[in-house]
């Protein structure tokens, strides 16, 4: 049960919807090094969301709205704010959940899976997602954003996932979307807003009350 | 609209047709009216809901909505979108159009399927009922099968309070317990067995 808590409440964070228009990336290694090289320079992300859930059963979006912090090494922070309030923090290998009714805090060390999980979280922040061997990643471009699709390879993982884009911007290499296809086919799309980089985020906003 | 008045003539047609029913008295014809008044009429429907089970705390969204004719969806999220559920419901049928594994067992997914059908007042065959007053609540206790659903409202009708199950009179199985409206629904809905804790808002 507590694989599929850290999942179910985790692993949306790294999440993003596939767009025609791109075409795939030849120099792959290249790519690589500058995405890691960029992501080096950044220490703390702050910024703005906006999560849609698009259910095939509704013609409407749940739409949901918060706040992100990332800090280095292994410190992220999502609270949402509208229509709800839910806070989800992860601060290596603890999680810490709070929601309307409770809070709860776990570790995520004693379980292969959530290492996992931690790790592709963290990857997708600081430029090493296509490193992570749990995905099959196929990288493509257009204009403006790189665009990784990525497939999970676990099985636990594809009980849940389907597919994960996510969308980077070219010109700082920070990423602009995620898009999660889950295993029924909707999917949850998070656009990134008001990114601030290496500003206003301290230790303090990654322990749990 | 349609469902309403199909639930209508499913209890009107027990009352004409089974032997131990009261007979239509303008009594019973107020019973018969004030449960209908008081079926949730949804369209679409979202609730902030956490779920404790068997030790387990989970919250997300639970979306219930009015498909056409007597089919109403009901899906339950993360706040984070990860679906847990999908369920289709209709006066005769129940699928489970997705469920993550963890959940997809027979006897969650028949007890909640039960639930939904009590909080909809979609509760199947109804072979009797007695009306039961006191000064602020109104309780029409029916027979379904081999079990009491028990709903009480408060007397005007404006409001359903609290849904019971039990095998007999004195022992209750599911217990449900509702506040306020929302989109002619209750506005909190707090279902709660030993193991198994849901709470919508």
């Amino acid at each position: 049960m507590r694989n599929f808590l850290f999942l179910v409440f985790c692993f949306p964070i790294c999440v993003f919807a596939q767009l025609k228009g791109y075409t795939l990336v030849k120099d792959v290694p290249s790519f690589k090094k500058i995405f890691a090289e960029q992501s080096k320079k950044v220490n703390s992300i702050k910024c703005d969301f906006v999560q849609e859930k698009n259910l095939s059963v509704l013609s409407e979006k749940i739409t949901s709205k918060g706040t992100f912090m990332f800090k280095k090494q292994n410190m992220a922070r999502m609270e949402y704010t509208t229509p709800f309030k839910y806070l989800l923090i992860i601060n290596a290998d603890k999680v810490f959940i709070k929601d309307d009714q409770k809070s709860n805090s776990f570790s995520s060390k004693n379980n292969k899976l959530f290492e996992n999980i931690n790790k592709i979280m963290i990857d997708c922040v600081q430029g090493t997602a296509l490193d992570n061997k749990n995905f099959i990643a196929v990288i493509s471009e257009n204009e403006k954003q790189y665009l990784l699709e990525l497939v999970p390879t676990i099985k636990k993982m594809k009980d849940y996932i389907k597919k994960i884009n996510i969308f980077i911007d070219k010109k700082d290499f920070s990423v602009n979307k995620f898009d999660m296809i889950d295993a029924s086919g909707d999917n949850t799309t998070l656009t990134f807003l008001n990114k601030q980089f290496n500003v206003g985020v301290t230790d303090a906003n990654f322990v749990g009350k | 609209m349609t469902f309403k008045k199909y639930s209508f003539l499913i209890l009107f047609f027990v009352v004409a047709c089974t032997p131990k029913m009261p007979m239509q008295t303008t009594k019973t014809k107020l019973a018969n009216t004030c449960l209908q008044q008081l079926k949730p009429n949804i369209q679409s429907v979202i609730y902030n809901t956490q779920v404790n089970v068997v030790g387990n705390h989970l919250s997300g969204l639970l979306l219930v909505k009015k498909m056409g004719n007597d089919t109403t969806r009901i899906l339950f999220t993360s706040e984070t979108g990860i679906k847990f559920f999908d369920f289709q419901l209709t006066n005769s049928d129940f699928k489970v159009m997705f469920c993550i594994k963890k959940l997809n067992k027979k006897v969650v997914t028949t007890q909640l399927q039960k639930v939904f059908r009590l909080i909809l007042m979609n509760y199947g065959n109804i072979h009797n009922y007695e009306p039961l007053t006191t000064d602020s609540l109104r309780t029409f206790r029916l027979v379904n099968g081999k079990e009491f659903v028990t709903y009480t409202a408060f007397n005007d009708c404006s409001q359903l309070k609290h849904i019971e199950t039990s095998s007999n009179k004195n022992k209750p199985k599911i217990s449900i317990n509702l506040d306020g409206t929302k989109n002619g629904i209750a506005d909190v809905i707090l279902y709660n067995i030993i193991t198994f804790i849901l709470i919508f808002r």
